[in-house]
């Protein structure tokens, strides 16, 4: 178990009792994260502003051999009580999906998204939908996403880009018309990936520890 | 002297004539008495009532402080808010509520409240939040407080059902104090979102917190209303479902 991973932990132990530094926090993340049977977790970057986290949703499943994880944001702009409700909504849509085959799972994830009812995405009807989509099975791993600025990998405790900038995988932001394409990785990543949401300002890479500050592990 | 303090400045220089002013305010015997002086003074000299109010020589005597209370419009006229209610709270002890009360009344957005508060309250930040929940400062008030460690005054804000104070103060590393305000709120009002609040301020890793939320309900009806926003969060929905059908 990771004992930084506020959704991990059982009720009665508490981030808050976290004694560790940094570097313990990141180091039992990444170790966690290798040996679980589950998708390391991708960690999104939060946006600006009071509510850093608004429209940010985050689930995994599992099904015949094959892990899927889905991260993404949506109906951001809007005050947190009106976001709620289409965060539920993706969810909701998203239940018990899954598939033997990585390849079917990824698809399905977006036949799903692509039949929502834009209206019920938000007040920009789901043109601010940033998605990755993330699952493995016995063969490999592959991901899809939308509305993501970059994805970093962790490498030798540092974060990399896991493709570079144009790559179709950093497509621009909204349900899109037809599913996006998935990408094959050569090896599973050993570790979180950390995904920025598309936004006017280029974001750089962060620092592994602001990383983990920002995105709500608490040394 | 009597004639000044019953608001007649017939025959007044002023800045010649600010002393005498002062002799005046300084022999009232009621409150009245200095009301009248500072409401004429308010509409023909705010520059002399601002002097005999706040400035370096002003009275410290609750009456005087009352009834500089009741000239502020021309007060605020005529000085900085921050410094005008900063020096009405350091003239008179006995009054400093009464004297951030009213600023915080009528001026419940402002930043510098959350300063005046530590020089005027002993759990600062209460009667600022109070004045403001009404208003649509009130998030970036309590992100203020937050900042400024007043977690005690945020705490009790959440008995208003707003779920801003549970957020700031998740905001500001005190997840504990986040869920005992959490737990205020949704008792003072079973539908206040606070789910929807906590994650939007800390993320989808939140589902810990709420896993210690669920143990605080008071109310069925608090604990059905948080049914449907835990419908993200499996874990602590689990939970909520074994303690739902014992609570009343």
């Amino acid at each position: 178990m990771c004992q930084a991973d506020l959704g991990a932990l059982p009720p009665s132990e508490g981030v808050d009792s976290w004694a560790g530094s940094w570097t313990d926090l990141l180091l039992d993340l990444l170790r966690s994260s290798t040996l679980r049977e589950d998708l390391p977790p991708v960690l999104l970057l939060p946006g600006a502003g009071r509510y850093p986290f608004n429209g940010v949703f985050d689930l995994s499943s599992s099904a015949e051999g094959c892990v899927l994880r889905v991260t993404g944001r949506v109906a951001h702009s809007t005050p947190p009580e009106q976001t709620w409700p289409v965060v539920l909504r993706v969810h909701e849509a998203l239940r018990g999906v899954g598939d033997s085959d990585r390849l079917l799972t990824v698809r399905s994830v977006w036949d799903r998204v692509l039949t929502l009812p834009r209206q019920a995405l938000g007040p920009a009807q789901g043109q601010d939908l940033s998605l990755l989509v993330f699952a493995r099975d016995g063969e490999g791993t592959s991901l899809a996403a939308v509305g993501l600025q970059m994805i970093w990998r962790w490498s030798e405790e540092r974060l990399v880009p896991l493709v570079p900038r144009g790559h179709p995988l950093l497509a621009s932001p909204g349900v899109p018309r037809l599913p996006p394409g998935a990408l094959t990785l050569d090896a599973a990543p050993a570790g979180p990936l950390v995904a920025a949401c598309s936004s006017p300002r280029e974001v750089p890479a962060p620092a592994p520890a602001e990383v983990l500050r920002r995105c709500g592990f608490s040394p | 002297m009597t004639g000044l303090l019953g608001g007649d400045l017939e025959g007044l220089v002023l800045p010649r004539d600010l002393e005498k002013l002062r002799q005046a305010a300084s022999q009232a015997t009621t409150a009245r008495e200095l009301a009248l002086l500072y409401g004429a003074l308010a509409e023909q000299h705010p520059v002399a009532l601002v002097e005999l109010a706040i400035g370096p020589k002003a009275l410290g005597t609750p009456a005087a402080i009352r009834a500089a209370l009741d000239a502020l419009d021309a007060l605020e006229a005529n000085a900085t808010h921050a410094g005008l209610y900063r020096r009405l709270i350091e003239l008179g002890e006995t009054t400093r509520t009464e004297v951030l009360a009213t600023a915080a009344a009528r001026n419940p957005a402002a930043g510098w409240l959350v300063a005046l508060s530590e020089l005027a309250e002993q759990t600062p930040g209460v009667t600022h939040l109070a004045a403001c929940a009404g208003h649509s400062a009130f998030p970036a008030v309590c992100q203020a407080h937050a900042s400024a460690r007043h977690h005690d005054a945020l705490v009790l804000a959440s008995d208003t059902g707003r779920p801003e104070p549970a957020a700031a103060l998740l905001s500001a590393g005190e997840p504990g104090r986040a869920v005992e305000a959490a737990a205020r709120a949704l008792a003072a009002d079973p539908s206040a979102p606070v789910v929807p609040y906590l994650a939007a301020t800390a993320g989808p890793r939140v589902e810990r917190l709420l896993l210690r939320l669920v143990p605080r309900l008071k109310s069925s009806e608090a604990a059905t209303n948080l049914r449907r926003d835990l419908f993200a969060f499996p874990t602590a929905l689990d939970l909520l479902d074994s303690v739902l059908p014992g609570m009343r």
